[in-house]
């Protein structure tokens, strides 16, 4: 982390919860530094969207803390209600209220009668990019975006100390989603408003987040920024969550990993021994080889999808492994049924075999 | 608070059941038995039960005929077939037996009651079975007859049964509707259930015998509501999967063009243009004259504000009923949804008894105050203002409240701002409902209504009763013409269900 130790805008500690006698969270503990983004990623039923449900005062927890702004809103038998926890909440679908004017919205929260609502009104409809006109405007008349970015402006409007997002770019489509989700960040990050966002997209967590919680049946597998969690993933779920593996059998001795790609240096590890490796398909670059090559770690290309900008190519390493993938940029990739050697790029990650 | 407020609420619901239940159970087995088993109440059973046993099937029979014509056929002239079958829902049966009887004076009886009943409720099966025949998907029909199923027998085998549903609750409205009418058959002087425990009650105030008779009507009424329950089982018929349906093609019906015409033009004559021709020409005969009382305007104040007031009352109390149907499920909310529906389903004049036996045990003060009338209204009406919120209530996700909270927004004024806002339509249009079924009401008005209230159903049933048929008409036209704008309202919804 750079920059001077910042006091954290959201903890939360020993955090649990279950519903009908099924427990969705067990005991979960997050911090989250005033003005970071902090995604928190997981597959759906996770218990990931309880969590933001918990922070935002609309369920109350069975046990932990939550503090937001070094204040304790929810503890032991104490539970401040949601309107009293200055928190700003965009929902899924971004809950406009539709019997009012997109301006009458974003006025929403703002004290009644405030004289210069208009004037603020505007001026958080430009922060979103959005035209002044689009105040007298029905929110039925918006499209999909418009309306995600109307609800941020309604939240931004009482400049809460903590944001919440439960996915808020699920309901947009591809293209969309990725212009709005930029747009979203920079704006947060310009803002320096702390923000929790809830999502199942790991991309959308990778490529937004300061820090990314990966959420697995109501406990986090890995807690870090976004390259920590997803080179070192801690464990073989989590790795396979964030993208694309190659995991191969290997045995590890001294900081080196034996494995049929060669003896490749290994992360930080305890483990010893037979284990499981990993790699990143695109710390992988295959060249092709003369067809008389033999040597170790040479390997036959068995099927080759071009993606544009990268291919991936399915590969056979022999000794009755199943086929591994390799991402490369997509410039005279080696073709199919072509000999090629595997060159690996960076550390390797290991994970002890899980014991039956 | 909402959940004891319901509570309340449905301990009320059970004042009619309760009331029954308690006057057999202090009577005895052996004075139950000596007041059932007369020759009296055998015939009225066979009055009662013969009459359901021929009106509903007849009301499905002209219902589903009509809406099949008018809906998946070439007929000409669809679009005017449409609301004439909707109408006559705007004229209260007691009205069209005054019409029936001023026609053909010599009508009684009890075909004299099945054709009135008929007449008068038949759309309760047209209107259902005409918004699920439009909302079919034609494809299914379709590939039964590429499946190798005449047109006739896709009908039978395929049409009718998505039909159940609507079948079922038309023919359960109408058998309810049946059991509890009094102005209809006591004017035809065919005697029914309901019609003789008003007149033991005129007779006797609140005797042994007419609380038995209740208890009989009761159990037929339940048995209709079980009975239709039962064979509606956990039938559920969606359209399954995706993509746009496409518009049905409708039957070429040749040769028949004509009779079927001539027999919808019929019906239409025999439902609207009996009443309406007689209205309007007790109308032209009463002349300028029978609308010169100032019973006529001190009658229309007293319904509009009787009407108003428990449109109010009943809508408001609808609200903790209807919130806990959408907001919670489980037996709790199952439970409170069908008691209420039990309870109004029970005959205006039990509820009515009902009320004055408790009243008079447990709070004189209360007999002939417009309160009681109030409570007999909200009892038998909650349902209309309850059905309508509870749709309004269920567009209104939890999302938008808890955005409102998020918003810094107290629950209260989340309340007030949001959700209340956002239901407003829907209870406008429950009230209306109930409004129109209030403003026509004639048997727990006239049981309840503390002296000198004469609203315009009563003073028309005095004035016909009188056979002053002229002066009648002004009070026959002012009812119908304020369920005229409800009938309307019910019309587009039923045709609007159609985009869906």
């Amino acid at each position: 982390m750079s920059g001077t130790k910042r006091d954290n805008a959201l903890e939360i500690a020993g955090l649990a919860m279950s519903f009908g006698g099924h427990e969705v969270l067990h005991g979960v503990d997050l911090q989250v530094s005033a003005g970071t983004i902090t995604a928190v990623v997981g597959a759906s039923g996770c218990g990931k969207t309880t969590l933001l449900r918990l922070v935002a005062g609309f369920e109350t927890p069975d046990a932990g803390t939550i503090s937001i702004a070094g204040r304790q809103v929810a503890a032991q038998g104490k539970c401040t209600p949601a309107h009293r926890r200055d928190v700003g909440y965009v929902a899924q679908d971004g809950a406009l209220f539709p019997h009012l004017t997109v301006g009458a919205n974003i006025a929403y929260g703002l004290p009644r009668g405030g004289r210069d609502a208009t004037a603020r009104v505007a001026e958080l409809l430009r922060t979103v990019s959005l035209d002044d006109s689009y105040a007298e405007r029905r929110p039925h008349e918006l499209s999909g975006g418009q309306q995600q970015r109307v609800a941020l402006a309604r939240a931004l409007a009482r400049k809460p100390a903590l944001m919440l997002l439960d996915e808020p770019f699920s309901a947009l489509d591809t293209g969309l989603r990725a212009s709005t989700r930029k747009a979203v960040a920079a704006l947060l990050a310009e803002a320096g408003i702390t923000t929790l966002l809830v999502t199942h997209d790991q991309e959308e967590a990778l490529s937004i987040a300061d820090q990314v919680a990966v959420m697995r049946a109501g406990r986090f597998t890995k807690v870090g920024t976004p390259q920590g969690v997803y080179l070192d993933p801690g464990d073989r779920f989590t790795a396979e969550f964030l993208g694309d593996c190659v995991l191969l059998p290997c045995t590890v001795t001294a900081g080196t990993a034996h494995c049929a790609l060669g003896v490749l240096p290994v992360r930080d590890t305890d483990v010893i021994g037979s284990a499981t490796l990993m790699l990143r398909p695109e710390q992988l670059v295959a060249t092709t080889v003369a067809d008389d090559d033999k040597g170790s770690g040479v390997a036959t290309v068995l099927a080759s999808e071009f993606r544009g900008h990268d291919v991936l190519l399915t590969v056979d390493l022999g000794e009755h492994l199943p086929p591994i993938t390799v991402r490369q940029h997509s410039v005279a990739p080696p073709a199919v049924d072509a000999k090629v050697h595997i060159q690996v790029n960076g550390s390797a990650v290991v994970f002890a075999d899980e014991r039956h | 608070m909402v959940s004891a407020a319901v509570a309340l609420l449905v301990v009320a619901t059970f004042v009619p059941l309760g009331y029954v239940t308690w006057s057999m159970a202090s009577l005895g087995p052996g004075s139950v038995y000596e007041l059932l088993a007369r020759p009296r109440v055998g015939e009225l059973l066979v009055n009662t039960v013969g009459l359901v046993v021929v009106t509903v099937p007849l009301c499905l029979l002209l219902g589903v005929g009509a809406a099949w014509l008018v809906e998946r056929t070439d007929l000409p002239g669809r679009s005017v077939w449409r609301p004439l079958f909707v109408a006559p829902l705007a004229v209260p049966a007691f009205i069209n037996s005054y019409a029936w009887v001023s026609v053909i004076p010599t009508l009684h009886g009890f075909w004299a009651g099945v054709l009135v009943a008929t007449m008068s409720y038949f759309p309760f099966a047209y209107v259902p079975v005409a918004a699920t025949l439009r909302r079919l998907d034609p494809a299914i029909e379709e590939s039964a007859r590429a499946l190798g199923s005449s047109p006739r027998v896709a009908f039978w085998r395929i049409v009718l049964p998505q039909l159940r549903l609507a079948i079922l609750g038309g023919g359960l409205l109408i058998g309810v509707h049946l059991l509890a009418e009094y102005g209809a058959f006591a004017m035809l002087r065919f005697s029914t259930f309901t019609t003789a425990i008003f007149e033991q009650f005129q007779a006797t105030f609140n005797g042994a015998a007419g609380s038995t008779l209740a208890g009989v009507l009761v159990l037929l009424c339940l048995v209709l509501i079980v009975g239709e329950t039962a064979a509606r089982g956990n039938a559920r018929y969606a359209r399954i999967g995706s993509g746009a349906q496409c518009a049905s093609k409708p039957h070429h019906l040749g040769a028949m063009a004509i009779p079927a015409n001539l027999a919808l033009a019929a019906l239409a004559v025999l439902a609207l243009g009996v009443p309406v021709w007689t209205i309007v020409r007790w109308l032209w005969i009463g002349g300028t004259q029978a609308w010169t009382s100032s019973d006529v305007l001190t009658s229309t104040v007293q319904t509009v504000v009787l009407a108003a007031s428990a449109a109010a009352l009943t809508t408001l109390l609808a609200f903790p009923f209807a919130w806990v149907a959408v907001r919670y499920s489980g037996f709790f909310a199952r439970f409170v949804e069908g008691s209420n529906f039990v309870t109004s389903s029970m005959p205006g004049i039990v509820t009515a008894l009902a009320l004055v036996t408790v009243a008079i045990r447990y709070l004189p003060p209360l007999y002939q105050t417009v309160f009681l009338v109030l409570a007999a209204y909200v009892l038998m009406f909650l349902p209309r203002a309850m059905v309508n919120l509870r749709s309004g209530l269920a567009q209104v996700p939890p999302g938008l409240e808890e955005a409102s909270r998020s918003l810094g927004v107290s629950p209260t004024w989340t309340f007030l701002r949001v959700t209340l806002r956002l239901t407003a339509p829907a209870a406008a249009a429950g009230a209306s409902l109930v409004f129109v079924a209030v403003a026509t009401e004639l048997t727990a008005t006239l049981l309840l209504a503390p002296t000198g209230t004469n609203t315009l159903a009563m003073r028309f049933w005095s004035l016909s009763s009188e056979l002053d048929y002229a002066d009648a008409a002004p009070y026959a036209f002012l009812l119908v013409a304020l369920s005229v704008p409800v009938t309307v309202v019910l019309f587009k919804q039923s045709t609007k269900a159609a985009a869906l």
